[in-house]
């Protein structure tokens, strides 16, 4: 029984072919992701149109019209006479026009060596040191010091580090302006003597020199410290001390430098780029400070906002849904990445969502989703038609990982991250006590560029120890059944990124990959999702998140 | 020419002759048919969901030639049938017989023909015996069948003729290619979705698939409204809602689910939601999702208020931001039904925005997979294909099933293009098909 399942191709000329039914087709959809590979063979007995790599192609419900599959011809190819000279041509889906576009995505960058130390703006002057080193107050810490020497009170203002720019609007010309909305920092200040300091702290801010007025009051003990931007233009910001704002506060002791040296530490710093809506404009009065990092939906949206224009997203139809409220502390890729290598890292830490790309609309523009797995539309699966695969053992799981980072001192640091049974109600399994410690392997994670990256890494890491993942095939032939609507469901129209709920156990698992061949009109489901190895996890989430060099 | 008929010719209509097996008796007969070994084969089976034979069969034919023009013919033919598209190969047993037609397949050997049969039977005049296996579609065409003009509302309301059945009887043993021409008259659409069905003989084909008109029905942000019964108690299967949406805020986008409430607060039956996002302020027949329908429900001639009675309802879920819309009319579209020959087949013609001006002819070549324009750019219809560029087409090309009901719905306008109202013009439409015979019998 075939699949009423057609084919239609664009010619060079941009016009739309649709191709004699042939045998052989099959298509793939994946969650996440949307329409992956395509196996269409394109006869050597069929009059083809003028085709070329990139060419746009479509698999459509010939019941219903409904559009099924699309994607592009991904492989070059020769013809003769108008037929395919040889060879089968190779097809892509839409969730593949993703990995065109690559850009450095820099919303929230932790890297203390993403400061220039000692900025043009405001020379260092009189003795004063700027330098990456170690806080005289706890030496696992290495900040952005400030090193003010005796007598330096009559030199000038002095700049201690610098931020410039944003590297994500290189290519895009349409979003270019990426200004820097919010500074957190850590921030200790201290004096070799006993004597109190107390520093007038300044951001110069935006090239023409703006200035902020940062909180002065003496930080001893280390504090957070935030600052929000009001402008939407500038991307550079200058930490610095200026002299006639008072480097010392006369009121509180005028001779504070008269024989002393005194020292300005920073570290733990976010600079927050200001984020952007579906559309591309920065979002009016937003203010992640209050979290301290950035939500998932946040991140997507920003993403549809800088890149729509340049891989044909819809911004009317993307849909992204804005219930978790996950806190990512550093979302920082140096390197170029691609919408879909950063969509892929975002769900590593956010698996409760997957993303989307919609079979694209008729003006070649696409729809991008970011939607939760549990609303996903239920499939009764048909008794019988669920293969589980071999379990993995729960000797497998474990309760906690210890991994090494290097710490802001550039010293190699170990944390133990911790999984509770509520969050992870597998572990219960591990053992009647219930505060048995189970390790896992211990991961080295030195290579990454602060704590925050590494502690991301560690914690996708333990979070797939601490789960015993089920995963299951299923093999479909009749229509399914959708819980709720009652609606019978073709095989061929199935795609990922719904539940599937199997009558045998009673469990319901994510549908995350459908395979349909469209000669036997039948679908292949991949249900759950194989456990991740910790290579694996290291090697998506660290890419990006690696030491600049 | 001699009998029967067996020549290779490149179309159905205006045919040029190619090679013919069977010039029949001329000064010095050159090639004829030999009757031995002559199989016009059984076609291969492969069953579909739109009850489709698709498949080959292999037809022998023996033929004989003088030596001299042996070697001539056989390059030819070997050309011929190694072409791309190969052609047709056109039997007509008796002069008073209906012809047929067998659509070729490109042979894959550089040489098609069997050279183990080659034999002289005289040294003097030599006479040599060939076999060539001709490999051809399962189903031999049949002449043009024309059907008498149709007239078909564009809005799918029952009043306005929908579904139009095809009153002719089928000729054939398969489902065939059903060929349109829609004359649009000065109405221009960028979308169009034509779907055909084909249900038993005695199945009932009561306009179900409309509802009779209802007062427009306006919804303002995540809003619901009932809509009422269907004028007939559809067959038990599956269906698809659509609705025709006019977006009257200037902006916005809504989840538009339809469901079937019992009356009480309960939907028994509801789609999934579906994002519309009309680009302008515009009305578009919108593909709201399939539903399923169980046997054993009755729920006609129901009065569309009355509590505690089944109607059908449609609404926006949510809307982003409060947007306005009106719903002009809404149908049940089948899929698969009990009554149903095989499945329906639904085509989606999505043309660019550019349309020329005047009347435009709308021809849906099935046969060849194509969907054009004719006319057009002020003139009449003069039969000149002018430069618009071809739609996308999605989906399938309809077909007529001999032996069944076969039934026509178009609707208009089927996406958000343009700024247009509810479509409420008719068109002629002229139909006709192939045939599609399996055997080549005396006809």
């Amino acid at each position: 029984m075939r699949a009423p399942v057609g084919v239609s191709v664009q010619d060079v000329a941009g016009d739309w072919h649709r191709l004699p039914d042939v045998g052989g087709v099959q298509f793939s959809t994946v969650a996440p992701g949307g329409c992956s590979e395509a196996t269409i063979p394109l006869s050597t007995q069929v009059l083809l149109p003028e085709l070329q790599q990139g060419c746009r192609v479509r698999l459509t419900d010939g019941t219903t019209g409904q559009k099924l599959w699309t994607g592009r011809l991904s492989s070059p190819v020769r013809q003769v006479r108008g037929a395919l000279a040889s060879g089968e041509p190779s097809f892509e889906g839409q969730a593949g026009y993703l990995g065109d576009r690559t850009i450095r995505y820099t919303p929230l960058v932790t890297r203390q060596d993403a400061w220039w130390l000692g900025s043009t703006m405001k020379p260092i002057v009189g003795g004063a040191q700027a330098q990456s080193g170690q806080l005289p107050t706890n030496d696992h810490v290495t900040a952005l010091m400030l090193t003010l020497p005796n007598g330096w009170l009559r030199a000038g203002d002095c700049s201690l580090a610098s931020f410039h720019g944003f590297y994500d609007g290189d290519g895009f010309a349409s979003h270019s302006s990426s200004s820097i909305r919010a500074l957190i920092a850590t921030h200790q200040e201290g004096a070799k003597s006993a004597n109190k300091s107390k520093f007038q702290v300044f951001l110069w801010h935006g090239s023409t020199g703006g200035t902020v007025s940062w909180s002065s009051s003496a930080k001893s003990p280390a504090a957070r410290v935030t600052h929000l931007f009001d402008s939407t233009v500038f991307d550079d910001v200058t930490i610095g001390y200026q002299y006639n704002g008072a480097l010392v506060d006369t009121s509180a002791d005028k001779t504070v430098l008269d024989g002393d040296e005194i020292w300005s530490g920073w570290w733990n710093l976010q600079v927050f780029r200001h984020l952007r809506d579906i559309t591309g404009n920065p979002i009016p009065g937003w203010n992640p400070i209050g979290r301290g990092g950035l939500l998932p939906h946040e991140i997507v949206t920003d993403l549809v906002g800088s890149m729509w224009l340049d891989i044909a997203i819809n911004p009317d139809r993307s849909v992204i849904d804005t219930t978790s409220s996950a806190i990512i502390t550093s979302y920082d890729f140096a390197d170029r990445a691609s919408m879909a290598d950063i969509l892929a890292d975002l769900n590593s830490l956010v698996p409760t969502h997957f993303w989307w790309v919609g079979p694209c609309e008729d003006d070649g523009s696409m729809a991008l989703l970011w939607q939760p797995w549990s609303q996903g539309r239920t499939l009764l699966m048909p008794p019988g038609a669920v293969t589980y695969d071999e379990a993995a053992s729960d000797g497998d799981l474990a309760n906690q990982l210890t991994f090494a980072y290097t710490d802001s001192g550039g010293e190699t640091a170990y944390e133990t991250l911790f999984a509770d049974r509520w969050t992870y109600p597998d572990i219960a399994r591990l053992s009647w006590d219930a505060y048995a410690q189970v390790e896992a392997p211990p991961l080295d994670l030195t290579s990454l560029s602060s704590y925050a990256a590494a502690a991301q890494v560690a914690q996708a890491a333990l979070a797939e120890y601490a789960t015993s993942p089920k995963s299951a095939t299923a093999t479909v032939s009749v229509p399914v059944v959708a819980k709720g609507s009652g609606a019978m469901l073709q095989p061929w129209a199935l795609t990922a990124g719904c539940m599937a709920h199997i009558p045998e156990t009673g469990e319901t698992l994510r549908v995350t990959k459908v395979d349909v061949d469209v000669d036997t009109a039948t679908a292949t489901l991949t249900l759950g999702t194989p456990r991740r190895t910790t290579q694996e996890i290291v090697s998506t989430m660290s890419r990006h998140r690696k030491k600049a060099n | 020419m001699g009998w029967p008929l067996a020549q290779v010719v490149d179309s159905l209509d205006r045919a040029n002759v190619l090679f013919d097996f069977n010039p029949g008796k001329q000064s010095e007969q050159q090639m004829w048919l030999g009757s031995e070994d002559f199989d016009y084969g059984a076609p291969e089976f492969d069953n579909s969901v739109l009850g489709v034979v698709e498949g080959a069969r292999t037809i022998s034919l023996a033929f004989r030639a003088r030596g001299r023009y042996a070697e001539s013919g056989i390059s030819r033919l070997s050309e011929i049938l190694t072409r791309t598209v190969p052609g047709y190969l056109m039997w007509q047993t008796r002069k008073d017989s209906e012809p047929l037609w067998f659509r070729l397949h490109r042979q894959t050997s550089a040489n098609p023909l069997d050279f183990s049969t080659v034999w002289a039977d005289d040294a003097d005049q030599s006479t040599w015996r060939w076999k060539v296996d001709l490999v051809a579609d399962a189903f031999a065409l049949g002449a043009r069948v024309d059907l008498p003009p149709m007239v078909l509302g564009l809005d799918g309301r029952p009043e306005n003729g929908h579904p139009v059945e095809i009153t002719d009887p089928i000729i054939g043993d398969a489902p065939a290619p059903l060929n349109l021409d829609f004359d649009c008259g000065d109405v221009h659409d960028y979308a169009t979705r034509l779907m055909s069905w084909s249900v038993d003989p005695f199945a009932t084909v009561d306009p179900w698939a409309g509802l009779p008109p209802f007062p427009d029905i306006s919804l303002t942000g995540a809003e619901s409204a009932r809509i009422g019964s269907l004028p007939q108690t559809p067959p038990p299967g599956q269906f698809r809602v659509v609705a025709y949406i006019l977006r009257t805020s200037s902006s916005g986008k809504g989840w538009w689910t339809a469901s079937l409430d019992d009356g009480y607060g309960h939907q028994i039956i509801s789609t999934a939601p579906t994002l519309v996002t009309p680009a302008a302020t515009s009305g578009a027949w919108v593909d709201l999702g399939p539903v399923s329908l169980p046997a054993g429900m009755d729920y006609t001639d129901l009065p569309p208020d009355a509590l505690g009675e089944m109607s059908w309802t449609v609404g926006v879920t949510s809307s982003s931001p409060s947007v306005a819309w009106s719903v002009l009319a809404f149908c049940l579209i089948p899929v698969a039904t009990a009554t149903s020959r095989a499945g329906t087949t639904a085509l989606v013609s999505t043309w660019s925005t550019w349309w020329p001006s005047g009347r435009t002819l709308m021809r849906v070549d099935s046969e060849r997979s194509r969907v054009g324009l004719i006319g057009g750019d002020g003139s009449t219809d003069d039969g000149k294909w002018v430069m618009v560029p071809p739609p996308i087409v999605d989906g399938s090309f309809p077909r007529v099933h001999p032996g069944a009901r076969n039934l026509l719905m178009w609707l208009s306008h089927t996406n958000f293009g343009g700024t247009r109202d509810f479509p409420t013009a008719s068109g002629t439409v002229d139909a006709w098909y192939y045939p599609r015979h399996l055997h080549i019998g005396a006809r």
